[in-house]
């Protein structure tokens, strides 16, 4: 009985030592299979929990002027983000919030309150907000939040000219995603390429070890260069805005461009907006040069002229001009003022005085077939292939709906929709010979088909001689003229229709000016408008001026020399600040120098001046001390820039004769040079 | 005798191999780390070159320059038969 008790136990005992054996068997096989062949969802787990996935954006590209200055740039920036899972008193988190951040208590609290595990607080915040976060101990000094709160890095965009080109520009929202203009266009290529790559977590969850070798698949933007210049556009916003609040207008715009290449060099809408400020109104933000359509009033007839001279008529054609009004229709068409009664005029008269009885009938003569073709082809009813985004084609209506009243009225440019862009297009071709080129806004933005010829030479120089009489006695663009240069262009005063009565305002106009310079080497075409102004509201009292102003200081920044000599010269700069006279000082931002004399042609005559480095009276002072006679410094070999700046600080009357590099020079290199001695350099091609 | 002695010249290889072992991982954990840091600090230089950048942008705006020309130099713009240009 005890024996077989035994065996029982023993039995037993030997089970017990097997079981626990296959078990623990079983266990290191299983631990063998996770270790050695691996388990894809046990790995997955472990990685979850000590790796983490992040999103590396790429730096968004930087928008760069023609001369490379930045217009567009990201910076760093910090956000507040919040779990409020993990607050426990959401109250008093929301009401420290308010304090540091200046926002609602309100609206933190609805926050906070929401079922989610990640939520933001506020975006891209300023240095001042996050010193207030240690104030208010929501962060220690080593910059850790309290639960439940984190800092994440994110890229803002910064405008560092604030409204300069803005429009141009356009903007971003808080994830850096372009909006409008160009930030919107060339989204794709600004933003780049993002990366995800893998990084392990620290004890707090955050990402602390990167696996450095994916971020060779991160690309950063490509940075975008323009073809406006900073300065330029910076010196027709302010004419521009100038000019609307003196015209207490609604709007304006203004565009300068390359006649020949196409290039925008400005482009301005007044009111602008600050990008920087994330501008809710539309109506600032919209690109009006490009966007919005205009009937062009007057400054259509060199368009209708170029159709007339291309089917058979002459600049020297009369029409007659019905001494001021005729009817159309039944409908009657009159000139801009009841004191404008022609008789015979010229198509060129035509132009210079701006008489809409004239266009009207010259239009009826040239019919709406030929006309409607001519518009087609100077671009009107169609994109400019600019690429801008929201560009318009304007209207142009088909010629089968046209009566001769429509007819008529489109001659002088009314019952037609235009935009800003295509109108300086068209006048950039009698600028350039006559080729229809690409607007271009992009740096190397070529087109995909070549300039269209769209005038010939006769058409060309028609046009162009009713342009030039524009601005000479007798025309309405007399105070679109620049002194020192022939200026080609035309005004317009176009009516608008109000869009209540559905019928052309009484009280509002589009003022409008386009010119050129002519015989200068480069080509350029300025646009400039005023809507609605209150008071004035002529082209010729609001939009020429305007555009006197604005091709000054494109000639100034661009090197446009002057083609006719001054009327008056006023003394030199230079001289009345080293010879205080009767003639009151003006201070020059860059070199003071000689205007051209007309008498000399190819040989310049420079009075030197001392570099507006100095203040005046600094200036004053060192050119009295510097009477004393000095040695004429050697200057055979250098250019005429380097030559004035060996001579530079010095009272001398220079002379340059020809181009290219100093041969010869008088005084010769050691002689005594007395201060107001004349120097002469003749320069020859090396 | 030999048999008394195989466990020895098991252990001193495994302990070896075990030291390298972890000493290479360590190795393999400073340089990861001090390549992140690196990464760091080229992501801060990288900041600050940015934030330096726009702040050389807004000195250079033609607005700024015009404001310092004329109000610290007493400049002014120059009459256009001030003007001769250079070709």
């Amino acid at each position: 009985m005890r024996e077989s008790h035994i065996e029982v136990s023993y039995a037993r005992f030997m089970t017990l030592i097997v079981g626990s054996l296959l078990a623990g068997a079983l266990v290191i096989g299983r631990a063998a299979q996770i270790q050695i062949l691996g388990d894809p969802r046990l790995e997955s787990m472990a990685k979850r929990q000590f790796q983490s996935k992040v999103l590396v954006r790429p730096r968004r590209g930087e928008i760069l002027d023609r001369n490379g200055d930045t217009l567009a740039v990201s910076v760093e920036s910090r956000s507040l983000a919040a779990n409020p899972s993990k607050i426990k008193n959401k109250k008093k988190m929301a009401g420290l919030l308010a304090k540091a951040t200046l926002l609602p208590v309100g609206k933190l609290q609805e926050k906070l309150s929401e079922k989610r595990e990640f939520i933001w607080i506020k975006r891209h915040m300023t240095e001042v907000e996050l010193e207030r976060f240690k104030k208010f101990q929501l962060m220690d000094q080593d910059g850790d939040l309290v639960a439940g709160l984190w800092i994440i890095k994110e890229s803002k965009r910064v405008y560092p000219h604030g409204e300069l080109a803005a429009h141009v520009l356009g903007d971003v929202n808080l994830d850096s995603e372009g909006l409008e203009g160009v930030e919107l266009w060339a989204d794709g290529l600004l933003k780049g390429k993002a990366a995800p790559y893998a990084a392990v977590k620290d004890a707090l969850g955050r990402a602390a070890l990167f696996d450095a070798s994916a971020v060779k698949d991160l690309k950063d933007g490509e940075n975008l260069s323009l073809t406006i210049d900073a300065p330029l556009q910076f010196e027709v916003e302010k004419e521009l805005r100038s000019a609307v609040l003196s015209a207490n207008a609604k709007s304006g715009t203004v565009i300068v461009m390359n006649a020949v290449s196409g290039e925008i060099l400005a482009m301005a809408n007044e009111p602008s907006f600050n990008p920087n400020a994330r501008e809710p109104r539309v109506e600032r933000r919209r690109n009006r040069a490009i966007t919005d359509g205009y009937e062009p009033g007057s400054t259509l007839k060199p368009v209708l002229l170029a159709s007339a001279l291309a089917h058979g008529s002459k600049i020297t054609d009369q029409v007659y001009g019905e001494m001021g009004s005729f009817y159309v229709d039944d409908r009657k068409i009159s000139e801009a003022e009841a004191k404008e009664k022609f008789e015979w005029i010229s198509l060129k008269k035509m132009i210079q005085v701006s008489s809409n009885v004239g266009a009207a009938k010259l239009a009826l003569k040239v019919g709406s077939a030929n006309y409607y073709q001519t518009l087609r082809d100077f671009g009107f009813g169609s994109k400019s292939e600019i690429g801008f985004p929201g560009e318009i084609s304007g209207i142009v209506p088909p010629p089968k709906n046209w009566k001769n009243i429509n007819l008529a009225n489109i001659g002088f440019g009314q019952g037609l929709l235009v935009t800003p862009l295509q109108i300086t297009r068209a006048y950039a071709a009698a600028a350039n010979g006559g080729w229809l080129v690409r607007p271009v806004l992009l740096k190397g933005q070529t087109s995909k088909q070549p300039p269209k010829k769209v005038m010939d030479g006769l058409v060309e120089n028609g046009v162009l001689e009713a342009l030039k009489s524009v601005t000479q006695d007798e025309g309405t663009g007399i105070s679109a003229r620049v002194p020192g240069y022939k200026i080609a262009g035309k005004t317009g005063t176009a009516q608008m229709v109000d869009p209540r009565t559905k019928a052309y305002s009484k009280d509002k106009y589009v003022a409008s000016f386009i010119g050129f310079p002519v015989g200068t080497d480069q080509k350029i075409v300025v646009f400039t408008s005023i809507h609605e102004p209150k008071g004035a509201y002529y082209g010729a009292q609001l939009a020429a001026p305007l555009f006197s102003r604005i091709f000054q200081k494109a000639a100034n920044r661009l090197g446009i020399p002057p083609t006719e000599p001054f009327a008056n010269p006023s003394p030199l700069l230079a001289d009345s600040l080293l010879h205080p006279g009767p003639h009151p000082a003006s201070v020059p931002t860059v070199h003071a120098e000689a205007p051209p004399t007309p008498s000399l042609n190819d040989k310049l005559r420079w009075s030197l001046a001392k570099v507006a480095s100095q203040s005046i009276d600094a200036q004053l002072t060192q050119a009295e001390a510097d009477s004393s006679p000095w040695k004429m410094p050697p200057l055979q070999g250098l250019t005429v820039r380097e030559a004035i700046r060996a001579l530079q600080g010095r009272d001398l009357q220079l002379e340059v004769f020809g181009n290219g590099i100093v041969r010869k020079q008088l005084p010769l290199p050691g002689k005594d040079v007395a201060q107001g001695s004349r120097v002469r350099l003749t320069l020859a091609e090396p | 005798m030999i048999k008394r002695y195989v466990p020895l010249w098991i252990i001193i290889p495994t302990v070896l191999f075990s030291l390298a072992t972890v000493s290479l991982r360590l190795w393999i954990f400073r340089t990861t780390y001090a390549i992140s840091q690196a990464e760091r600090t080229m992501s801060n230089l990288r900041e600050e070159k940015e934030v330096l950048q726009a702040q050389v942008a807004t000195l250079r705006s033609p607005s700024h320059l015009e404001n310092l020309a004329r109000k610290k130099f007493k400049m002014a713009q120059p009459k256009p038969n001030q003007v001769v240009h250079l070709q």
